[in-house]
């Protein structure tokens, strides 16, 4: 993948477009596999396992810049497979930032609340459904600036709207849009 | 009680990091309803959902959808959905069991063929403790791939911190260990080999301690098992040497 490709696939990533990551997930998939069972790197069920997540992996160091060059994007997905299995930390996958941040807010009022897992799990399922029932522009500026953590000017300049300023209010709508969608849907 | 668009407004913005010094008072001033606090974190909880969210939709589209089938010029959102094809259906299961099966039959393959190979791998991956990255020279000019280097080191990026340390042009023996290192934890074991051969060390110089364990480190890799144990046998005599008892208990084990 040249640095002009490169630079391309950041911008689909950003506009959610995954034509290119899809195809480079099929082109390797096999190649990895075959890798990481022959140098017992991993077993079959965790190879399935980790190969989806390399490629997210690969896909948000795209989208935050600290993928600049890909010369070998089969020995990059073979290395962070290696590195998942080892470390068996998929964590990388799981921010929990903002709720950190306002669990410290209220540690001073004695808020010491633990969510249960199945909680959690309805809410991703939900979070994920009010997402898909948002606009395509829409979809593309809360998770460029919430997940992704782009600035506004460079979500602006990646999805070619004119300003930061245009980007800013419209991830105001949206995201107001997106709360709303998860309230009707019952949390 | 249902919030108020303006305390909707500043807990978006606090979350976004994105209160001015009057909202910021605003708001600690409405921290002391519960209500307002239930909001807060019910929508902080929303936002680290997202990421979630996007990775599932993602990992939906890489396995339910071939990626040939994907318009490009269609916008998602007007995208009509389209159910397989049968016949499709039948090959895409077809074509995943004869994957299966060729992983399964490569996997034993392995097992039988070469009892050893994975043995040696997983030596080298127990004992391959990468090198503690040095100092970090923030803020300098005078070596940014360096410290660009070490950055990406210390973050465990290796390919890019392999890839600043190859743009440096003057390598020292150091640079040429740390190099080996990020090739290693990327499983490149025959460049690691090529990157500490050759080195020249001054008398009682540590580093060559660090490049001759290191070396062994990447045949084991390679499974080269005599070439391995010369080394080790080397290193597990030298008393001096910091890495005499991890070479002691990796000959222990290749007997």
């Amino acid at each position: 993948v040249t640095t002009q490709e490169l630079h391309i696939l950041k911008k689909d990533l950003i506009a959610r477009d995954h034509t290119t990551l899809n195809s480079l997930y099929a082109e390797n998939k096999k190649d990895c596999f075959k890798i990481l069972l022959s140098k017992s790197y991993a077993s079959l069920d965790q190879a399935e396992q980790v190969y989806t997540d390399a490629i997210l992996i690969l896909r948000q160091n795209i989208i935050s810049g600290k993928v600049t060059e890909l010369t070998n994007p089969l020995s990059y997905l073979v290395s962070i497979c290696r590195n998942l299995v080892r470390n068996e930390n998929r964590s990388q996958l799981k921010k929990a930032k903002k709720e950190e941040q306002v669990r410290l807010l209220f540690y001073n009022n004695g808020y010491n609340e633990v969510e249960d897992t199945a909680e959690k799990t309805q809410r991703i399922q939900i979070c994920k459904k009010a997402l898909s029932t948002l606009t395509e522009r829409c979809q593309q500026i809360l998770t460029a600036y919430y997940v992704h953590r782009l600035r506004m000017k460079e979500i602006a300049e990646e999805l070619g709207l004119s300003s930061g300023d245009v980007a800013k209010t419209l991830k105001s709508r949206c995201y107001k849009s997106w709360i709303s969608a998860v309230k009707e849907l019952g949390i | 009680m249902k919030l108020s668009e303006k305390q909707f407004d500043l807990i978006h913005k606090y979350l976004s990091d994105g209160l001015n010094s009057s909202e910021k008072s605003d708001f600690n001033k409405h921290l002391g309803s519960s209500d307002f606090r239930e909001e807060l974190m019910h929508q902080a909880r929303l936002i680290d959902s997202l990421a979630e969210a996007d990775a599932s939709l993602v990992r939906d589209s890489l396995q339910d959808k071939p990626h040939l089938s994907v318009v490009k010029d269609e916008p998602t959102a007007h995208r009509p959905h389209r159910s397989p094809h049968s016949s499709r259906r039948w090959l895409m299961l077809a074509g995943a069991f004869i994957f299966l099966g060729t992983a399964f039959w490569l996997m034993t393959q392995n097992q039988e063929t070469q009892p050893k190979k994975s043995n040696l791998i997983q030596l080298a991956e127990t004992y391959d403790t990468p090198l503690p990255p040095g100092q970090v020279l923030r803020g300098t000019d005078e070596q940014p791939a360096q410290s660009k280097a070490m950055q990406a080191y210390a973050n465990e990026s290796y390919e890019e911190a392999l890839a600043y340390f190859r743009s440096n042009t003057s390598q020292s023996v150091l640079d040429k260990i740390y190099m080996s290192n990020c090739l290693i934890q990327l499983g490149r074991f025959e460049e690691a080999k090529t990157t500490l051969k050759g080195m020249n060390f001054q008398k009682n110089d540590k580093l060559k301690d660090d490049a001759d364990w290191y070396m062994a480190i990447a045949q084991l890799g390679l499974e080269d098992e005599v070439g391995a144990k010369t080394i080790l046998s080397v290193i597990a005599q030298d008393s001096d040497n910091i890495y005499q008892a991890n070479a002691q208990k990796i000959l222990k084990k290749l007997k």
